[in-house]
């Protein structure tokens, strides 16, 4: 079998090669630039003139589809390959399983209702594509030749301008990687109220996320710190969520964590039916109470 | 112009019930929009009105997603016309037969110069439809729009990536999908609602579609997931004693 | 001309019934409800008289989606470690039109606003009304958002928590010790455990209402209703004399399911809801106003209900006061006149009929309560007392029956028992 891997950064492209190198006998690479060596039986690089949207590489795409015919394509679930290798799925008639959880010869699983359910799904296409997000391969070891080949562009018929393009600064946390994890929700009236959350954070030695709400109804975090099924999906020792109520999108990203604990003033908040230790209170009443305590 | 948007049609997942054997009842569960399809209503409602368009929303799905006060909460947010397809063979629809579908119905529409769609289904939430909608109709596509400005021949759409911010202009016929921070919701009134009563809804049928395209993806069963064992320990903060018990729960894993 | 004939606010068992009837008349209507469906935020204990109910749907027992025909009243004093309970069944509990029906509000509102709906009137979901359009002291509409909307008639139908009734009829604040609140869990069983555990044929089913340990003893009472394959349970309880409560209602609730009386009975089922109301329990004495120019009120929002501390009765003085508003407003309107005297009507059909004569009779019941709250703690205890001596076998030798009886009652007073015997009498 043949596996085809999109990635467009390192160190998905090292994971899901190695998912690949799994089911298949051949696995084969492409990328827009930077080519990770070392993880496939060959790495193929597109190179998008510039000025356009990397989008505009579908025709270039399409026909590497065409030239290596896998039966597997793995793709790194980011906005821009939903949109091009989801397109290429669809110009071939073939199955797309987006994000996926697990996979196994038969299946795939993937979160219905933002993780109110497991769906396990099978394509019935020649070809399935899938993305899967980080950790769903994660004990897997890629392994592959170092040949790079640069793919010739082909000219789409319509042009994608890209009229603008600024790369963002890099995040100032990293929640992957922190051990204690506490999450703001909307729960908090006021930006200044995070303060308290900020302290509390420091006295127990965690990073402060938040749902996703305060992320796209307030700014007052960046889009890389809220937490759930379509943000981040993490594993901390522990989780303490503050003015969150439960929802399953956000606590399906959480879930893994080993110890849970929950403030919430309504004491029928769903959050209290999926945490070890609840908290009943309204946050500007418990939280300085707690601070001062711990401090 | 005019404008298409697409709304998708569900469970509202806020009563969606876990039974016994894992499966999910969805006896309780009423028919809504899907969230974020709501922010993609606005986006195109505000774009509509900036370029003078005519907006449609376009919809499709099992029959069960066809009650009117779900079609008056869809047409009372600044949508002229809905169209729709409502077939139990769409139960469980993928990507590629919803994408095939409304490509055809906004074939059949006509006149369609921009489609916008939302960020994603709050059931799948694959992010698939709307680019499987713009393959299909042989459409340039771009995804997870901030903000959106038309001059009636190109469309310009500013997006926030992982790790970029671009802006990409393209030619119209298009379609976009937005992010939920393009624009929030707006509460209908009452004399929306009235109006939106009067609309006209049209029901199209698979059959004048062309039918309904064989599934690429089988699913096999969905099941809800075997919940994380938690104590469940809850204290309440007016009880004496509550926040050291808490506080000594945090101390434990500290 | 106005946008509407009448304009209904609210969507519970009052505004739906005038809807209906007003619509069927040919009239235009429109119901502006808060909730995203009619019964969204509704809640109510769950059993509903058929009397009032069938003058409006004469077939709802085979239309509608009642839950259980109640056919066992039980009724148990409770203490915290023993109960004491009353099983009455009667072919009378049967009889069409005096029988009586457990029905979920969330589900049977929304058939009675489907009725409404295809009688022809216009209902707007997920809308708050905020305010009146006023000219001088006549109503002339309804206010909500940017948006206002009129209407020849207004019938505020909007609930125990009305803001518009102020307004209006120039309804006073209820005093803490005029309102209760409620508390009340869904609890899924099988449809044949529930059968089982009521001992009750299929379809039928049972009302339970208990005093005592419920409440901790304040002012109050539990209830359990039987639905299809959930059981309604729920305490209501007076905030005046909850204040002085050491533990908050959701917690009572909590030692309310775990009592040996009630745990047996909801024993593996799922709470699958959990909601939280006021009650109106004033009586007679907070009813407001019911009319004014081109408005009148009903149900909740007119305190058309009656609390006896164990039992709250409103659905059919909703239903009753809705057909009858829209009774009032149909002749007001042919008449050509929607002023005070002319929909003063309304006011005359509820004195001629049970509404107003039974929440006159009952009164005095209220205050009773109040003042009685022995009811709630030292009658069961008196009455655990009294059955533990009878029923208690110890092997020691037994005292005479009359005694049995006397010892307890004595500790709470031969005179005070029969004094509020005498003063529930007389509030009756
Ligand atoms: C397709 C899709 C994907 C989604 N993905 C994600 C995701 O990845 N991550 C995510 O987080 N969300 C996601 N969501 C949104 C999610 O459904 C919820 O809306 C969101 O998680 C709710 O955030 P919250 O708990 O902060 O807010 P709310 O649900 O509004 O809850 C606020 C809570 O704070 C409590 N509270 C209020 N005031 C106080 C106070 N003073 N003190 C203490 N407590 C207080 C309230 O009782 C309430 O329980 C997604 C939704 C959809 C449709
Ligand atoms: C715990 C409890 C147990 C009970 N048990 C029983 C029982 O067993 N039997 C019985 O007969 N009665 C019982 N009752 C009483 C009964 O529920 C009420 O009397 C009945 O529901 C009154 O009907 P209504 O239509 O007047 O008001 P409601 O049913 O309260 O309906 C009012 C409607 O108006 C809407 N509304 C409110 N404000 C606005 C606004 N500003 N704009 C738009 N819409 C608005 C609300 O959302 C609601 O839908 C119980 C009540 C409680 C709380
Ligand atoms: N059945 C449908 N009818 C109309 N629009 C849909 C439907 N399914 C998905 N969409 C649109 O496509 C977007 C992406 O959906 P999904 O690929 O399911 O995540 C949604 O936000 C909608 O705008």
């Amino acid at each position: 079998m043949k596996t085809l891997v999109i990635a467009e950064n390192e160190a998905a492209a090292r994971e899901l090669a190695a998912g690949a190198r799994a089911y298949a006998d051949e696995v084969v690479y492409a990328t827009f630039a930077d080519p990770v060596t070392g993880i496939a039986d060959k790495c193929l690089v597109v190179e998008v003139p510039e000025g356009q949207a990397k989008e505009a590489a579908f025709d270039t795409f399409a026909k590497i589809l065409a030239d290596e015919d896998p039966q597997m394509v793995f793709f790194e679930p980011t906005r821009r390959l939903k949109a091009l290798v989801g397109r290429l799925a669809a110009h071939n008639g073939a199955s797309v399983m987006t994000d996926i959880s697990a996979i196994d010869e038969e299946s795939v699983q993937t979160r219905y209702f933002g993780g109110i359910a497991e769906r396990t799904a099978k394509s019935v296409t020649p070809v399935a594509f899938c993305s899967a997000g980080a950790g769903t391969f994660k004990d897997a070891e890629p392994s592959g030749t170092d040949v790079v080949e640069t793919v010739e562009y082909v000219a789409p018929a319509v042009t994608l301008e890209c009229v603008e393009r600024e790369t963002l600064p890099p995040a100032e946390v990293d929640l992957t990687a922190a051990d204690k994890v506490v999450a703001a929700g909307r729960g908090f009236g006021s930006e200044e109220e995070l303060e308290e959350a900020r302290t509390f954070c420091k006295a127990i030695g965690a990073e402060l996320g938040c749902t996703r709400p305060l992320t796209e109804t307030e700014d007052w975090f960046p889009r890389e710190a809220y937490i759930g099924i379509s943000g981040l999906m993490l594993s901390p020792e522990v989780y303490v969520g503050i003015g969150v109520s439960g929802q399953m999108q956000h606590m399906v990203g959480v879930d893994r964590a080993h110890v849970a604990f929950a403030i919430n003033k309504d004491a029928h908040a769903p959050i209290f039916d999926k945490v070890d230790y609840g908290l009943v209170g309204a946050i500007n009443n418990v939280l300085p109470k707690i601070n001062a305590k711990l401090s | 112009m005019k404008i298409a948007v697409l709304v998708k049609i569900l469970p509202d997942d806020q009563d969606i019930q876990v039974k016994g054997d894992r499966t999910l009842d969805f006896s309780r569960a009423k028919s809504t929009v899907s969230t974020y399809d709501l922010n993609a209503i606005e986006a195109a409602a505000q774009l509509a009105a900036k370029a003078d368009a005519q907006l449609v929303a376009v919809t499709c799905g099992p029959k069960s997603i066809n009650d009117s006060k779900t079609r008056k909460n869809i047409l009372s947010r600044g949508v002229d016309e809905l169209y729709m397809l409502t077939d139990d063979g769409l139960e469980l629809a993928d990507a590629y037969q919803t994408g095939r579908i409304l490509a055809a119905m906004i074939q059949k529409i006509g006149d369609v110069d921009l489609v916008i769609a939302g960020d994603g289904s709050a059931d799948l939430y694959a992010q698939q439809v709307d680019v499987q909608t713009a393959e299909a109709l042989g459409w340039p596509a771009i995804n997870g729009g901030t903000a959106l400005d038309t001059d009636g021949a190109t469309v310009t759409v500013a997006r926030i990536l992982e790790t970029e911010r671009e802006s990409i202009r393209m030619p119209l016929p298009a379609v976009v999908s937005v992010a939920p921070e393009v624009a929030l919701p707006r509460i209908a009134g009452m004399k929306d609602v009235l109006a939106a009563g009067k609309k006209p809804v049209v029901e199209f049928t698979a059959e004048e579609l062309g039918g309904i395209a064989a599934p690429t993806v089988e699913t096999v069963e969905i099941l809800a997931p075997v919940p994380t064992p938690r104590k469940k320990q809850i204290f309440d903060a007016a009880d004496e004693g509550a926040i050291d018990a808490f506080v000594a729960a945090l101390r434990e894993v500290m | 001309m106005a946008d509407f004939d009448v304009i209904v606010v609210g969507a519970g068992y009052a505004g739906t019934v005038a809807a209906y009837e007003l619509a069927k008349a040919g009239k235009s209507v429109l119901v502006v409800e808060r909730g995203n469906y009619a019964g969204a935020k509704n809640m109510t204990g769950g059993r509903i008289y058929s009397h009032s109910l069938k003058k409006v749907f004469p077939n709802f027992e085979q239309d509608s989606p009642v839950e259980r025909r109640i056919t066992h009243e039980r009724i148990s004093l409770m203490d915290p470690e023993a109960n004491f309970t009353i099983d009455f069944t009667s072919k009378a509990l049967k009889q069409e039109g005096q029988d009586s029906y457990s029905v979920l509000s969330a589900v049977y509102d929304q058939w009675l606003a489907e009725q409404a709906e295809e009688a022809g009137a216009e209902i707007i979901y997920g809308i708050p009304v905020e305010d009146l359009i006023m000219e001088g002291d006549s109503v002339k509409g309804v206010i909500a958002g940017e948006d206002s909307l009129t209407a020849d008639i207004t019938i505020l139908a909007d609930g125990v928590n009305s803001l518009l009734t102020a307004k209006a009829v120039g309804a006073k604040k209820p005093k803490p010790s005029e309102i209760a609140v409620g508390v009340k869990e869904l609890i899924e069983l099988p449809s044949g455990v529930i059968e089982d555990r009521f001992l009750c044929n299929p379809g039928e089913g049972a009302a339970w209402l208990f005093a005592g340990d419920a409440t901790h003893g304040h002012i109050g009472g539990g209830f359990m209703y039987t639905n299809k394959d959930s059981i309604s349970l729920g305490l209501v309880a007076t905030i005046s004399d909850l204040t002085g409560a050491t533990r908050p209602i959701y917690q009572m609730m909590e030692d309310f399911k775990k009592h040996p009386a009630v745990a047996p009975l909801v024993r593996g089922g799922k709470v699958v809801e959990y909601s939280g109301h006021m009650v109106s329990e004033g009586g007679y004495a907070m009813v407001p106003k019911l009319v004014a120019n081109g408005c009148m009120v009903t149900g909740d929002a007119a305190m058309l209900c009656m609390n006896l501390g164990y039992c709250v009765r409103g659905m059919d003085f909703a239903v009753a006061s809705g057909q009858m508003a829209a009774q009032a407003a149909v002749e007001a309107l042919d008449a050509g006149s929607v002023d005070e005297a002319s929909l003063h009507r309304y006011v005359d059909l509820l004195e001629n009929s049970f509404v107003l004569r039974e929440l006159k009779q009952y009164r005095r019941f209220p205050h009773f309560m109040e003042s009685t709250t022995r009811i709630f703690k030292e009658y069961p205890a008196m009455v655990k007392e009294i059955m533990n001596s009878m029923f208690v076998v110890d092997g020691k030798p037994a005292d005479p029956l009359k005694k049995k009886i006397m010892n307890p009652v004595k500790e709470v007073g031969v005179t005070t028992v029969l004094k509020d015997a005498m003063g529930g009498m007389k509030a009756l």
